[in-house]
């Protein structure tokens, strides 16, 4: 009880978001119910408030929450939608906000490229897949998930322990920034108090903080530190690319 | 004279031993017909290196033997011939190995030689040479040739080691070995049930007397601490003050195994279905080593026989009844192998009657053990000869062996008729041959008994039955030679060519029919075999000597008679056996039917020990069976429970993979934060 | 440095909803779809790390994340197609072969839900390289 009271901002998101998750799982039901999207726009509302605490860049701040919530909403409407080319699409809504999210954490590269290779390339494929092999619409295997209760409150467990860990409670917030972490890893915290010397024993002076977040030091970090890396990536793509050519199946008589 | 060495000892045993592996495992691949050689070289060996002992013992004056109680351990060793010259012992003995070392009980295999130990070993291993001689040609052809051979020269090696031990379980384990190669040979051609059935009957009787003798040992263990025979005999005194009864069970409880392996009464069923073997085996089995191994053993143990006059008594008891049965039996049978089988059980009776008889007084004892074993001496030679004379009537008469479908082969066969008329005489008891020696001492035994102790009146009966055995001994011997060998001449029709047999066969036949003529007369009236006997560490000091001329005056009639009447039934009036079976039909048919012990055997003990094993095997597949499947079916319901888990589906392995990381990370937080 | 804790929290909130999509759709395409936004969410944590550290491990990282991600809907597509070709559906239920061999899988067949819109009809082209078969699509339409 005590436990509860402590922790309420934690453990109310958690209930509402779980109840709304399980509850917009496609059940037989044409459309899911109101109130289940509401209770789970509240849940995001309740974490979202938690989390608010200005750092002093508005624009940042703003643009934050708004990719965000986005990329949250998106996520909860991909894996609930009962048509899965729309979750296709939520699902490419989401890989947007992500990339939104990898431009404020200075990954210019990244964040082009996961929109590349993602919304680009990857859901574009789904999709193509989709077509051939499910033109009836709907089917009633998307219509009815397996098991949501169970599934949807181990999760949510698990993103309770998670950010029990992450989200700063009181007293722990007036000793460091870094509140849960500081138990878990005292040394991060260290790091993060001098972040100029934070160049761990791998790193080369390619990976320093002048060369940080520009195309170049990405480029010096993966050809350099990751070369042999970056080359066993390109070999796993041929593979890959060669194996799934000989894994799809034989066109027959013209249909496939 | 060259020394009398372990290695020498050693090779006793030891060559057959090196020959049966040799051809078990060379045998098939490489000897196939040449598989008789090794076996024979090593008997040839064992022969030569027992004779050579022999000839050690017998240079030794018997007034220097040493009272067993002065021997010990020191002095147990193997002597070199000058020391014996200086300080002669009749024992020899070599280290073995420690075999089994316990808290309270040292088994060292060890081999120990005294008098009566060579003598064992001279009979045995000359017989076994000269039957593996005979086999080499009876046996030619057979697929199963090498494996004969490999087990024939096991067999013989078992038997040595028995004879050679020093203590009863060293004995016991050897005497288990002779009955294994027993069941072996005797089921040689197990592809015939009635071999198996015979093998495997054999082995089962044997083991109701091998019960006895184990349990035996295990009292002698309790008793006096030991196994071994010196030390056992030693403690016999202080034993006696503080125990007396327990000789009487010890004795009861070893003669039990004499009985099974010697084949007494009631267990000497086994040994007229040993028949189904190959002759030569039936020659070794009945002549040296396997039913000679209880009178041994008997004969071995004779200072704790002498301490119970009970069982002294039941020993001459149930020999009696052996001898008599079996020689009844012995009368009326067709099949010249079960007319010798038979003739061996009463034979082995007799020898047993005079064993009891050395309760009587101490001085009687030596002589009593000593006509017994002397018997056993002489019957091993005509025995063999007997059986391998038969063999060779069979191998002619083209493996017919029923003497009403053959008659008169005196002029096809004429060496082994010469032989065989030799080794029937013998058996018989004809004067100066040796089996009238022999059966003369045990008669001469008996008679002794009538005189002194406390039982006249039961010697008597035994003395009677003794000498109506050796009458009809002799009736039946030459009833098997007249119905072979006299008479027209006729043939089965198996018979494509009745012939002699081959000089491999018959030379060690005449072999043996030399043995049987003289070996007693020189041996048994000069005393050569009971002074060498009763060197023996067994045997108390020597003994009277008695003779009675009355008594070989008697047996010599009773030969006559016996012999006489014989050929008048078979070969002057051949139409009086007719006559007189069906004049005395019950009793004939009693005799043919071997008074009906198997049948008797069969409906006291067969059936209802399967009786008894069908309400085992419904206990155990009822009971136990339904108590292990009820305690086998809990992890298998315990697994029903969670097999559901293993569905098959992908979605439930990764919820299941989601809930380890969750209670793992929980699990983690709890320790991290408290 | 409350920045660093925001990023980490809505990367882990993306993948817990992609894990939760993992467990209980039934489409295979939505089931991979989930899988690749568990992905998003690892590489969100590593990008929010390596700006944390201020150095790039994190984004290379995140680089090669991206690499596996391709190479894994490359292949899992293949096998979706040749799954769907064997059994003409994306249901993962109807792949339970792997279980114990009695267990019967728990197919919740629910009668299939009238889908709330009709079937929608959508102007179709004439399949390339034939005749046109208009016999049969008339007949078909009507």
């Amino acid at each position: 009880m005590q436990w509860l009271k402590e922790h309420w901002l934690l453990v109310l998101p958690m209930v509402l978001g779980a109840f709304a998750v399980a509850r917009l799982m496609p059940k037989g039901e044409p459309r899911s119910s109101l109130l289940a999207r509401l209770v789970g726009l509240t849940a995001i509302g309740i974490v979202g408030g938690s989390l608010l605490q200005p750092t002093g860049s508005v624009l940042n701040d703003a643009l934050f929450f708004l990719f965000a919530g986005v990329a949250v909403l998106a996520a909860i409407l991909m894996i609930t939608h009962r048509n899965p080319a729309y979750s296709a699409l939520w699902f490419a809504v989401v890989t947007l906000a992500v990339s939104g999210l990898f431009l404020l954490q200075s990954a210019p590269f990244l964040a082009s490229a996961t929109v590349i290779v993602y919304a680009g390339a990857i859901i574009v494929t789904f999709l193509f897949v989709l077509m051939l092999a499910q033109q009836a619409g709907t089917t009633n295997y998307d219509q009815n998930s397996r098991q949501p209760v169970v599934a949807t409150f181990t999760g949510f467990v698990l993103l309770g322990a998670l950010l029990f860990v992450l989200l700063p409670s009181k007293e722990q917030a007036a000793d460091c920034p870094l509140t849960g972490f500081v138990s878990l890893a005292p040394k991060v915290h260290s790091v993060a108090q001098s972040p100029d010397q934070s160049s761990t024993p791998q790193s080369t002076s390619a990976t320093t903080a002048e060369n940080f977040g520009t195309m170049r030091g990405l480029g010096r970090s993966l050809f350099g530190d990751y070369l042999f890396a970056v080359e066993l990536a390109g070999t796993l793509l041929l593979v890959a690319s060669i194996g799934a050519i000989v894994i799809t199946p034989k066109r027959s008589s013209g249909k496939l | 004279m060259s020394e009398l060495t372990p290695a020498l000892l050693w090779l006793i045993p030891g060559a057959p031993l090196i020959a049966s592996v040799f051809i078990a495992c060379f045998g098939k691949a490489l000897l196939r017909g040449r598989s008789h050689v090794p076996c024979v070289a090593a008997l040839a060996v064992s022969t030569a290196c027992a004779g050579f002992m022999m000839l050690t013992f017998l240079a030794m004056p018997s007034s220097l033997k040493q009272d067993t109680s002065l021997l010990n351990r020191e002095q147990i060793q193997d002597l070199p011939v000058e020391a014996e010259q200086q300080e002669p012992k009749p024992l020899a003995t070599t280290p073995g190995y420690d075999w089994s070392v316990t808290e309270n009980l040292r088994v060292r295999l060890d081999l120990q030689v005294d008098s009566m130990t060579a003598l064992m070993l001279c009979t045995i291993t000359l017989v076994s040479l000269l039957v593996s001689i005979y086999a080499s040609g009876y046996m030619h052809g057979d697929p199963g040739y090498p494996r004969f051979f490999a087990a024939f020269a096991l067999f013989v090696f078992s038997m040595c080691m028995l004879v050679l031990a020093d203590n009863y379980l060293t004995m016991f384990v050897f005497w288990e070995g002779v009955g294994l190669c027993s069941y072996l040979l005797i089921g040689f051609w197990f592809q015939k049930p009635s071999a198996a059935a015979a093998a495997r009957k054999a082995f089962v009787v044997n083991r109701i007397g091998d019960f006895g003798f184990i349990l035996g040992i295990f009292l002698i263990w309790k008793t006096f601490d030991t196994v071994k025979f010196s030390e056992v005999f030693d403690r016999i005194p202080s034993v006696l003050e503080t125990n007396p009864e327990v000789f009487t069970t010890i004795c009861l409880l070893l003669f039990l195994g004499a009985m099974g392996k010697s084949a007494q009464f009631p267990l000497h069923v086994w040994l007229p279905d040993a028949m189904e073997g190959p002759t030569p085996v039936s020659a070794l089995i009945h002549a040296a080593t396997m039913v000679t191994a209880g009178v041994y053993m008997v004969a071995r143990s004779t200072p704790l026989f002498v301490m119970s006059p009970v069982a002294q008594m039941v020993v001459t008891g149930i020999g009696a009844i052996t001898a008599l049965l079996a020689a009844l039996t012995a009368l009326t049978q067709y099949d010249l192998k079960r007319v010798l089988a038979y003739s061996t059980v009463s034979q082995l009776g007799f020898m047993f009657m005079a064993l009891g008889a050395a309760c009587v007084s101490p001085k009687l004892t030596t002589f009593a053990v000593t006509a017994a074993m002397f018997h056993l001496f002489t019957h091993a030679f005509f025995k063999a000869l007997l059986f391998l004379g038969a063999g060779s009537v069979m191998h002619s008469m083209g493996d017919v062996i029923d003497m009403r479908r053959f008659s008169g082969l005196r002029h096809v066969m004429p060496h082994t008729r010469i032989t065989f008329l030799f080794g029937s005489l013998a058996l018989a008891g004809c004067p100066l041959l040796s089996g009238f020696w022999s059966k003369d001492e045990i008669l001469v035994a008996l008679f002794e008994g009538t005189k002194a102790g406390g039982h006249e009146t039961f010697f008597m009966a035994i003395l009677v039955v003794a000498v109506v055995t050796a009458f009809l001994t002799a009736f039946y011997s030459f009833r098997a030679y007249n119905m072979t060998f006299l008479g027209e001449e006729r043939f089965p029709e198996e018979a494509h060519h009745p012939h002699e047999s081959s000089p491999t066969m018959t030379l060690p036949l005449f072999i043996l029919a030399g043995f049987s003529v003289v070996i007693g007369l020189f041996l048994g009236p000069t005393g050569v075999y009971a002074r060498q006997l009763a060197q023996s560490t067994s045997l108390p000091e020597h003994g009277d000597h008695p003779h009675s001329v009355p008594l070989m005056a008697l047996s010599a009639a009773i030969f006559a008679a016996g012999y006489g009447l014989a050929r008048w039934m078979y070969v002057k009036a051949p139409g009086v056996p007719a006559k007189l079976e069906s004049g005395l039909k019950p009793l004939h048919r009693l005799s043919l039917n071997k008074f009906y012990l198997d049948e008797l055997f069969t409906y006291l003990l067969v059936i209802p020990v399967k009786v008894l094993a069908l309400v085992c095997t419904l206990f155990d597949k009822y009971l136990i069976d339904g108590l292990l499947n009820f305690v086998g079916s809990i992890p298998s319901m315990i697994g029903r429970i969670v097999r559901p888990m293993q569905n098959g589906l992908v979605s439930n392995y990764a919820w299941v993979m989601l809930l380890g990381l969750v209670l793992f990370l929980i699990q983690m937080l709890r320790a991290f934060a408290g | 440095m409350i920045v660093l804790t925001n990023y980490l929290i809505v990367g882990s909130i993306l993948f817990v909803l992609g894990a939760i999509g993992f467990l209980t759709r039934r489409n295979l395409i939505t089931l991979m779809l989930s899988a690749e936004m568990m992905l998003h969410g690892v590489s969100l944590n590593l990008v929010a790390f390596s700006n944390f550290h201020q150095n790039m491990q994190g984004q290379a990282f995140t680089a090669f994340v991206l690499t596996v991600a391709a190479c894994e809907a490359g292949i899992a597509l293949a096998l979706i197609l040749t799954l769907y070709k064997r059994s003409k559906s994306l249901d993962v239920n109807l792949w339970s072969q792997l279980g114990e061999a009695d267990i019967e899988s728990p197919h919740e067949e629910e009668p299939a839900v009238p889908t709330a819109q009709p079937a929608q009809k959508f102007p179709q082209l004439t399949p390339a390289g034939r005749s046109p078969q208009f016999q049969k699509e008339t007949a078909h339409r009507v």
